[in-house]
């Protein structure tokens, strides 16, 4: 048994030793030659827990065959170096034949066992695996020889963790430099913080878009750095609470660079666990998403104002598609809510031929026709007008437009517009009548005053009173012309300015009876005859002071006009055609040659005989009393066989 | 040397009238002849003995205006170069005054009435007596 003093040295040397371990497989050989001297024994060995294997693995194996390490390491769970690897606790058997609990075990054994001694691998705090040593001597080891295995056994245990620790940091150094390497030349920005969150280490990337410099970031929290009080208070929770359980995140949020500038930032955090489990740094990778997000924001404010045109536009909207080319048909697809009625249309053949139509020429000039067509909506037909603007070669968009209040107004209008072409060609020929009017106007009128101023000058050239009486008389019978032409005038001028009149039924042989009453010194001194050819309660719907004067200045001409040969015959002819009175007058007169005078039988001041009875007011005035009860009038007639004057007058 | 000869064709008697005694009063051996309607001077036309040195017609005559009588004119007594034909009228429509001017057989419009010194004008034309 070596002594105190001796066992110090080999303590010391123990200690030099295992100081200048630098790997596992140094201390290996270490611990089986610092065992093989300290221990004369058949056995010993050294075993570690494998958590990868969830059993002690046997390092070093001293006196072992091959086939009893494979042995005892598999079995080391269930024998001794399990118990003490899980209870933590040294087990000395001084005398396993006298100590039944150990003496049923190592019965392969080729010798027996009288002495066991196994002891348990700490390091902080924690048995991470068990050193054992058995002998055929009884109580082999003296109280020395324990210490000092026991102390062999706490040196190499602590050699063992700072060896696995330095390889560890090694392992992770590499990883470090390998993982710099990627995080310098990165777009991503790269953030390393400390496990607390202080900055340890960020990228170029991160000073390039940030504008801080490394030294001037290290110590400082990414958070109280970049985000500012308008940060996304959710993002910002994530992050804290990843940081706080050691985990992975992923968030959104706005940052903002050295001057100021806001950035839209992608971060993603990721713990970085040390060789033991700890989580020793944070890796942050951060991309400014600042484009992405504007453009995400362009997206979807195109698509808001989009559906919002969409729901303003009064049209109904689909999608169309040219399907095939020789099928002509098109695929309807609805945007937006179509009746079924309507859909049920566009899918008819009729339709489809119509839209494909449209389709193909909006594809192949863009400036397609609209199509209408007309379908009964609640039961009444409705117009639409359908319009297909192409957004891809072969596809478009078809809007779909109610049109029935524009076509009602349309067809309101153009019966106003009919009324107003009316009205303009009634307006049109009221100014040539007034044109034509002030022409003859200052032509008669001037004609008689021209007269008038010639008579005075020839008056005034008479040298005797005698001579000048002739002239004078002239004169008169020139001033009573003017007189008669301005009366006339007058007349015509009332007419066409008071067009006021009433429609009432005339009982046409009473109108007759006065008018014969009127005309009866004419018609006895010509021994005329005035045949009344109608019905005796025949009854004409007109303004009877107006019927009155037609009739009368119609039968007057017939009269006045009368043949030289024959004695004159006025007959009067009533008849109802369709929705108007025909009042026809009939003579046996001298006639008109039509084609000389038929375009100007009724003007103003158009005189067709040369005996002066005419004064070409007559044929004016009946014409204009006609036109005013929304009537007609017509002449025909034969030279010296007599005239018709027809009178068509609307019942209502 | 035959007598200067002047046609009137008008339908008013009065101013006939007014255009004799003026021509008698302004001009001395003049004959004049009247015609109340354009057929009656055209008929005269168409006789073709006898030359007027000047012609004063009217366009607002009934039946057959003035009008009428310038186509046969033009075909007859235009050509001989001899006379001046005047269209004379009360009438102040442009048309009128205008359709006169760019005849070419009409020597000139002249608005009604007709003054002296019209006739002092057409004195220059009518030969010596």
């Amino acid at each position: 048994m070596a002594n105190a003093h001796e066992e110090l040295i080999k303590c010391t040397e123990y200690l030099e030793r295992f100081n200048s371990l630098r790997s596992i497989g140094e201390w290996v050989l270490t611990v089986e030659k610092s065992l093989e001297e300290l221990l004369d024994v058949e056995y010993s060995g050294l075993y570690l827990y494998s958590e990868e294997r969830a059993s002690l693995e046997l390092l070093v194996a001293l006196g072992f065959t091959e086939s009893e390490r494979l042995e005892a390491e598999r079995t080391a769970m269930q024998r001794h170096p399990g118990k003490v690897f899980s209870t933590g606790e040294e087990l000395y058997v001084p005398d396993v034949l006298n100590d039944l609990e150990y003496q049923t075990t190592d019965s392969d054994r080729s010798f027996q066992v009288r002495t066991r001694l196994y002891h348990p691998i700490r390091v902080d705090g924690k048995t991470v695996g068990v050193f054992g040593a058995v002998s055929s001597k009884v109580d082999a080891f003296s109280i020395m020889e324990r210490e000092s295995f026991r102390f062999l056994v706490h040196l190499s245990a602590t050699i063992y963790l700072r060896i696995r620790t330095e390889e560890a940091n090694k392992e992770l150094n590499r990883i470090k430099s390998r993982l710099s390497f990627i995080a310098t030349h990165t777009h991503n920005m790269v953030i390393m913080t400390n496990r607390v969150g202080q900055i340890e280490w960020v990228n170029q990337s991160f000073e390039s878009v940030t504008g801080y410099a490394l030294h001037e970031v290290i110590g400082r929290r990414p958070g109280e750095l970049l985000q500012r009080a308008d940060a996304d208070p959710t993002a910002r929770s994530i992050m804290n609470k990843a940081i706080r359980n050691k985990e992975a995140c992923h968030a959104q949020l706005i940052n903002y660079r050295k001057n100021g500038e806001p950035y839209h930032a992608d971060i993603q955090i990721y713990p970085i666990a040390e060789a033991g489990g700890e989580v020793s740094h944070f890796i942050s990778l951060q991309r400014d998403i600042t484009s992405e997000v504007l453009a995400r924001d362009e997206i979807e404010s195109s698509r808001n104002q989009l559906s919002a045109v969409i729901s303003a536009l009064p049209d109904q909207l689909l999608h169309v598609e040219l399907v095939d080319l020789n099928d002509q048909s098109v695929v309807l697809q609805p945007l937006t809510i179509v009746s079924d009625r309507m859909l049920e249309f566009l899918n008819s053949e009729t339709a489809q031929y119509r839209l494909y139509k449209a389709m193909f020429q909006s594809v192949q000039k863009s400036d397609a026709e609209p199509i209408e067509f007309e379908l009964e909506c609640l039961s009444t037909q409705c117009h639409f007008e359908a319009r297909i603007s192409p957004t891809h070669e072969r596809k478009g968009i078809l809007l779909i437009r109610n049109i029935t209040t524009r076509k009602k107004l349309e067809a309101e209008r153009n019966e106003h517009m009919i009324e107003l072409e009316q009205a303009l060609v009634d307006v049109k020929s009221r100014n040539d009548r007034l044109h034509n009017f002030s022409n003859v106007l200052s032509h008669n009128i001037r004609s008689h005053t021209s007269n008038i101023s010639a008579l005075i000058k020839l008056i005034c050239m008479q040298s005797s009173f005698d001579d000048a009486r002739r002239f004078l008389e002239v004169l008169e019978r020139s001033s009573h012309h003017l007189d008669e032409t301005i009366r006339s005038l007058n007349k015509t001028i009332s007419l066409s300015l008071d067009p006021k009149f009433t429609k009432e039924p005339v009982v046409l042989s009473v109108l007759m009876k006065k008018i014969i009453d009127t005309l009866v010194v004419d018609i006895d001194q010509l021994n005329a005859t005035i045949i009344c050819d109608f019905n005796p309660e025949e009854t004409i719907y007109a303004d009877p002071v107006l019927l009155e004067s037609i009739l009368l200045n119609l039968i007057t001409n017939s009269l006045k006009y009368h043949s030289a040969e024959r004695s004159p015959e006025v007959t009067i002819r009533a008849q109802v055609m369709g929705e108007n009175n025909v009042l026809k007058v009939i003579d046996n007169g001298m006639g008109i040659d039509m084609d000389v005078h038929g375009a100007d039988l009724f003007g103003l001041f158009k005189t067709f005989n040369r005996d002066g009875r005419g004064r070409g007011i007559g044929l004016y005035l009946t014409k204009s009393q006609v036109e005013s009860m929304g009537g007609r009038i017509q002449a025909e007639s034969t030279v010296g066989e007599g005239s018709v004057f027809t009178v068509n007058l609307p019942k209502s | 040397m035959t007598t200067p000869l002047i046609w009137i064709i008008d339908d008013d008697p009065i101013y006939r009238m007014i255009v004799c005694a003026m021509i008698n009063q302004c001009l001395s051996g003049i004959e004049t002849e009247e015609f109340e309607t354009v057929e009656a001077a055209v008929e005269r036309l168409a006789q073709n003995r006898i030359t007027p040195n000047v012609v004063l017609l009217d366009i607002n005559i009934p039946a057959a205006g003035g009008w009428f009588f310038l186509p046969p004119y033009e075909s007859s007594l235009c050509l001989t170069g001899s006379t001046q034909l005047y269209i004379c009228s009360s009438s102040i429509n442009p048309l009128d005054i205008k359709r006169a001017k760019d005849h070419p057989c009409v020597a000139d419009f002249i608005e009604k009435p007709l003054s002296d010194s019209f006739f002092q004008a057409i004195k220059q034309h009518l030969p010596k007596s």
